[in-house]
């Protein structure tokens, strides 16, 4: 269970729902994701964020963004993060 | 095969999950044994003299050399044959785990490095950097994927200092 309560979707700002469709679009997710909810809370912090993972996970001419997607499991499962 | 529909193909997930899994069993036992890396020596004492090979160790670290296409076998390897059974089986293993298959060798090399980086790994960091070189991965590939072990050593902290429990994954 999260250590802070994390808002539902329907409690969202216009401005955390257009962040929300920003990560969806760029995610290719059906739901809003705990993890981006939690970054709402900090709205202008989590687009910073986000700008910056975009930039990252997305296609390049060196990697494409799939593979991409397995480093970041490759990593995460070093870090020992279930999420 | 499209990279889309490869990504889609759970295999290609759990050819991923083996690679880490070998990586990782690989370089914590050389950084336990406090080897020095393999092409960038650091004055590491190890925490044991290298055994010689027997006549069946030094078969199989004749074909790990080949595998990797080195004068000879990395020394985490060499390590292994003062048990020539445990460097065999070992070997089958991370072989399997490490050839070409859904994934490339200079991808599965790449997985392996951010796995180094991840755990910290100086001998899998050497290793495995240079590895995905020499097999053709350029210095942007080697950059994105610290890029992207840097985000997930940060976003992983993140869930994890809220207890945030994952998602459900949505099916294939």
């Amino acid at each position: 269970m999260p250590t802070i309560p994390i808002p539902p979707v329907e409690d969202a700002t216009p401005e955390q729902r257009a962040y929300f469709d920003a990560v969806l679009r760029r995610m290719g997710w059906p739901t809003v994701a705990l993890i981006t909810r939690a970054m709402a809370m900090k709205l202008e912090t989590a687009m910073a964020h986000s700008k910056g993972m975009g930039l990252v996970m997305g296609d390049s001419d060196a990697l494409p963004g799939w593979f991409k997607e397995m480093l970041a499991v490759a990593a995460s499962t070093v870090f020992a993060c279930d999420y | 095969m499209q990279q889309s529909e490869t990504a889609r193909n759970p295999e290609i997930w759990v050819e991923n999950s083996f690679v880490i899994m070998a990586v990782h069993g690989l370089i914590r036992l050389a950084d336990g044994l406090r080897l020095s890396p393999e092409f960038d020596p650091a004055p590491r004492r190890p925490l044991m003299e290298m055994p010689a090979p027997n006549e069946a160790a030094q078969k199989t670290l004749a074909d790990i050399a080949t595998f990797f296409s080195l004068d000879h076998a990395p020394e985490v390897f060499r390590a292994m044959a003062r048990r020539p059974l445990y460097l065999k089986t070992t070997w089958d293993f991370v072989r399997r785990a490490l050839e070409p298959d859904l994934l490339s060798a200079e991808q599965k090399r790449l997985i392996a490095f951010a796995v180094s980086v991840a755990a910290g790994s100086d001998y899998g960091i050497d290793l495995f950097a240079h590895h995905a070189r020499r097999l053709g991965a350029s210095d942007d590939a080697i950059f994105e994927t610290l890029a992207v072990v840097h985000r997930f050593a940060g976003l992983t902290k993140f869930a994890t200092s809220l207890n945030l429990e994952p998602d459900r994954v949505p099916e294939f």
